[in-house]
This record gives C-alpha cells, sequence and structure tokens, in this order.
C-alpha cells in the first residue's frame, strides 16, 4: 500500500514539475498580491502591520484556488482518476496524497517566501515565526477544501469562478482565525490561541477533507 | 410512525400528492399566524425598556433567522437520504430548499441590519454570528450555482448534496456562536430547558411569527417540490394521468 | 395613529423590516407559483409532443 502511496505521490511532482510555468503562476501571484498593498498603499508602516495578517491569507487563498484548478482535471481527462476509482487500493488515501503532493508544490513554496514578505511589511522578530506557522497550520486545510471543490465541479466544462464561490465560505473561518494570529502577534499578545484554532481545522479538514473529496470524485466521474 | 409510512414517503406519486394537498393549507395557516403575529408584535406588545419600540424588529428578524437554519438542516438531512438511498423525492426537497433558504437568509440579513443601525449604531459588524449567517448565504448561492452547472440532473444532485453536508459545519458554528464568543450580538432568549429571559407578552407574538414563518416554509417548499418531481417525472404515466386529466377537468 | 407610524422615533427601520420582510416573502411566494405554472404547462407541452 504505501508503495502504491510513494508512486502515486513521487508521479504527481514530476507531472506537476513538468508544468512548471502553472505553478510558477500562482507562485508569482502570491508575491504579487502581497506586494501591491504595500505598493498601492504607501509608505505607512502601522497601516502595514495592520493589513499583513489578511493580506497573506487572501493571498495564499488565491493561490490556492488557481493552482488547484489543475489537481484534477488533467488525469480526469486523461482517464488515469477513473482507472484510480476503479481499482483496489482506498480511493480516500490516494487523493490524500495526491492533496500532499499538491500541497508540497504549491503551498510550501509560499510559507517559504513569506517570511521574507512579512520583512517588507516591517515585520519584526517572533512575528515573523508566527507568520510563517499560520501559513503553515492554514494552507493545509486550504488545500483541502479547494481540493474538494476542484472535485465537485471537475464534471463541469468551464467552471469559471464557481470553485471561488465553494471554497470562500468553506474557508472563512480559517481566514479569520489565521488574521487574528498575525494581528495578535504584531500587537504583542500571546497568539497560541487562533493557533490552536487553525490546528484543530487542519487535523478537521485534513482527516475529513479526503473522504468526502474521493466521494465528490465518485460522483463527478460516475 | 412506522418505518413503512416513511417508506411510502419516498414514492413519487404519493409525495406529490402530498404536496398538492397541503400546500393550500400551509399557506393559509400560515398567512393567519403571521397576520396574529404581526398584530400582537407590533401593536400589542408593551415597548422594551432598553430599545423601545425598535425591538418589534425581533418578530421579524428572529423568524427568518430560524427558518434560513432550519431550511439549510433540512436540505443536508434531505441530501443524505437522497445519497442513501438515491430518492428523487429527497433530491427534489433538497434542491427546493435552497432558493427559499437563501431568501430567509438574506432577510435575516436584511431586517437584522436594520435593527443593528439604530441599536448598535452600525448597521454592519464583523462579529462571529454575523458573519457566519453571510457565511450560510453564500453556501446557499454556491449550492444553487453548482446544481445550475452540471448539466447531467443525477451527477448534480449528488454533487450539491455533498457540499450541503459540508456545509451543515456552519449551523452549530451561527448557533452557538454568541455562546462561544464575546460578540456584539445578543445571546438567545429563548432556551429549551430555562425560563425564557423575555417577558409573555413579547413572547407569544414571537412564537406565532416562527409558527407562521416555519408553514409559509412549508408552503413554498411543497410548492417548489412539487414542481421539482414533475421535472424529473414527467415521462410516467402517474403523472401524466394526473396532469391530463387536470387539463380535461379544468 | 401618529405615534404608531413613529414608533418611538425608530418608525423607519420598523416599518422598513416590516415591508421588506412582505416584500420578499410575496415574492418567494410569485417565483415558486410561477415556478410550478411554468413547470406544469411544460409536462403538458412534453405529453402532447410525445402523443404525436
Amino acid at each position: 500500500m504505501m508503495k502504491v502511496l510513494r508512486i502515486i505521490f513521487l508521479k504527481d511532482l514530476k507531472v506537476s514539475l513538468r508544468r512548471w510555468s502553472d505553478l510558477l503562476t500562482s507562485f508569482i501571484l502570491f508575491v504579487l498580491v502581497c506586494l501591491i498593498f504595500p505598493l498601492t498603499l504607501g509608505n505607512d508602516p502601522s497601516l502595514l502591520l495592520k493589513i499583513i495578517g489578511p493580506v497573506m491569507l487572501v493571498a495564499a487563498l488565491l493561490a490556492t484556488l488557481l493552482a488547484m484548478q489543475n489537481i484534477f482535471r488533467p488525469d480526469v481527462l486523461n482517464g488515469s482518476l477513473e482507472q484510480l476509482t476503479l481499482n483496489t487500493y482506498p480511493l480516500t488515501l490516494i487523493i490524500c496524497t495526491k492533496i500532499f503532493s499538491f500541497w508540497v508544490i504549491t503551498s510550501l513554496p509560499l510559507i517559504l517566501i513569506s517570511g521574507f514578505i512579512a520583512s517588507s511589511y516591517y515585520v519584526t522578530g517572533n512575528s515573523i515565526f508566527i507568520v510563517i506557522l499560520t501559513l503553515l497550520l492554514s494552507t493545509p486545510s486550504l488545500v483541502h477544501i479547494s481540493a474538494l471543490a476542484a472535485a465537485l465541479t471537475v464534471a463541469i466544462r468551464y467552471p469559471g469562478a464557481l470553485m471561488a464561490l465553494i471554497i470562500i465560505p468553506l474557508s472563512l473561518p480559517i481566514m479569520i482565525f489565521g488574521a487574528k494570529a498575525i494581528e495578535f502577534s504584531i500587537s504583542g499578545i500571546d497568539a497560541s490561541a487562533p493557533l490552536y484554532f487553525l490546528l484543530g481545522m487542519m487535523f478537521f479538514t485534513c482527516s475529513l477533507g479526503p473522504m468526502v473529496t474521493a466521494a465528490a470524485i465518485k460522483i463527478s466521474i460516475d | 410512525m412506522n418505518l413503512k409510512s416513511i417508506y411510502k414517503l419516498g414514492s413519487p406519486p404519493l409525495f406529490y400528492k402530498l404536496c398538492i394537498v397541503l400546500e393550500p393549507w400551509f399557506l393559509i395557516s400560515s398567512i393567519l399566524l403571521i397576520a396574529v403575529g404581526m398584530y400582537g408584535g407590533l401593536f400589542v406588545a408593551p415597548p422594551d425598556y432598553q430599545m423601545g419600540d425598535a425591538f418589534r424588529i425581533i418578530y421579524f428578524h428572529v423568524p427568518s433567522a430560524y427558518v434560513s437554519m432550519m431550511a439549510y438542516v433540512f436540505m443536508a438531512v434531505s441530501a443524505i437520504i437522497g445519497l442513501t438511498w438515491r430518492s428523487n423525492v429527497a433530491f427534489s426537497l433538497a434542491k427546493s430548499c435552497a432558493p427559499i433558504g437563501a431568501s430567509f437568509t438574506f432577510l435575516a440579513l436584511i431586517t437584522g441590519m436594520l435593527w443593528g443601525k439604530p441599536m448598535w449604531g452600525t448597521a454592519w459588524v464583523w462579529d462571529a454570528r454575523l458573519t457566519s449567517e453571510l457565511i450560510l448565504l453564500f453556501l446557499y448561492l454556491a449550492y444553487i450555482m453548482l446544481h445550475l452547472s452540471i448539466p447531467d440532473r443525477s451527477k448534480a444532485d449528488r454533487a450539491t448534496a455533498l457540499l450541503a453536508i459540508v456545509g451543515v459545519v456552519n449551523i452549530p458554528i451561527i448557533h452557538y456562536s454568541v455562546v462561544w464568543w464575546n460578540t456584539l450580538h445578543q445571546a438567545s432568549t429563548i432556551s429549551k430547558f430555562a425560563k425564557p429571559s423575555i417577558a409573555t407578552e413579547m413572547l407569544w407574538p414571537l412564537v406565532i411569527m416562527i409558527l407562521g414563518y416555519t408553514l409559509l416554509f412549508a408552503a413554498f417548499l411543497s410548492k417548489r417540490t412539487a414542481a421539482e418531481l414533475a421535472v424529473r417525472e414527467k415521462r410516467t404515466r402517474w403523472l401524466q394521468t394526473l396532469i391530463v386529466g387536470d387539463k380535461n377537468n379544468a | 395613529m401618529p405615534e404608531i407610524f413613529a414608533m418611538g422615533g425608530y418608525g423607519f427601520y420598523v416599518w422598513g423590516s416590516v415591508l421588506v420582510s412582505i416584500a420578499v416573502l410575496i415574492i418567494n411566494w410569485i417565483t415558486a407559483h410561477k415556478k410550478f405554472k411554468s413547470t406544469i404547462n411544460e409536462v403538458k407541452s412534453f405529453i402532447s409532443k410525445d402523443k404525436e
């Protein structure tokens, strides 16, 4: 079983890396959205410190949304996902591995660059670590919710903004608590309460998400 | 209530006829209850010592908020039943709940804003309850849009059923948000176990309005479900004889 | 009469909520009714086309 999952993980990594322009697009989107705010708002450190939490999380959400459009569609179009649903390995674990490989490819670069972006927003010291930690804890949940939305819309030819319409209501709690965590740490208060909530949401979505996504895949592929 | 009668409800002819028959009763009783509740709430109930006459908006805000949440739970339960038993009746019920629930959520938000402006000084505040009610509106809209986007009907039913079930997580968040967090929105006045913290003359119009709104929701739901079932079952003999029979009689 | 209309100074908000509620409920009823009528007509035309 683990061998199968390892094969799927490496294959997804390889296939995604071949489409590196797509991944670069979502990464650059993240960086650009984060940088467009200081550029347009001017050089006011207190204002920038106030908005960095929401901006980073919204940018991460948009980048994830953009990147996750390709998680299932190519495999559905070339028929490999249908084969995966038909064989005896549990689809839940396979989907979990796929989502994990997508998280590694799309969200890890965001997390690594977030420290530099935070420092460009005049964030100092311990808060940079909290920003990175917030993104680390919130991106798995975002990725799992986006995978569910992608699975629900994979049967539609031109989904347009439908994925966004499904993702944004479901991900709002993560956004709110992530922004609160960053805001608390910047104003010096202990940020552990929202971070624990993000951890809880991560466990919730990462455990139940693949199961629901697998059911959605089975429905959409039929 | 034995199991057989519940199973019988899953049969489209029986459910269709039930909807057609019950709908006028739901409508008339709900209009009566709402009229009585409105009269009681707007004219008979004494003004609140803190909020004055503006508290009367409670008679429109609380029932619509209650129905908005109940409609979503109803939708999610119908979705589960539809997924488990592949039942056309359950999927028609779920699909019909969505636009009605969305309109009641919208109504709850608007009346809440009209109540908040004089009371809190601001029409909107981003606290837990208001935000989660707004999320509920977007969940309804996402459900409707997803249903419209998938061309194959049974695929659309099952995919939107999954979406409804995933979104039901929001309902406890809305309900308990005033308990878990320090919000601007006030706590519940009516509880199942404790004595309500509201005077009796103010309470009875509220209960009547909640009942009236629920029956009105049932009336809208039965009409829409009948329409949806008719579309799905248009090739069956029972529906054709029912419709053609009507045409002959009308 | 005027004091009922003014509702202690909050007249706009209270009567506004009343009107919005009644309007939304009536619109709900009209759309449900229209949908029902149009589906019945659609089924009737389907039946008559089927019979040909």
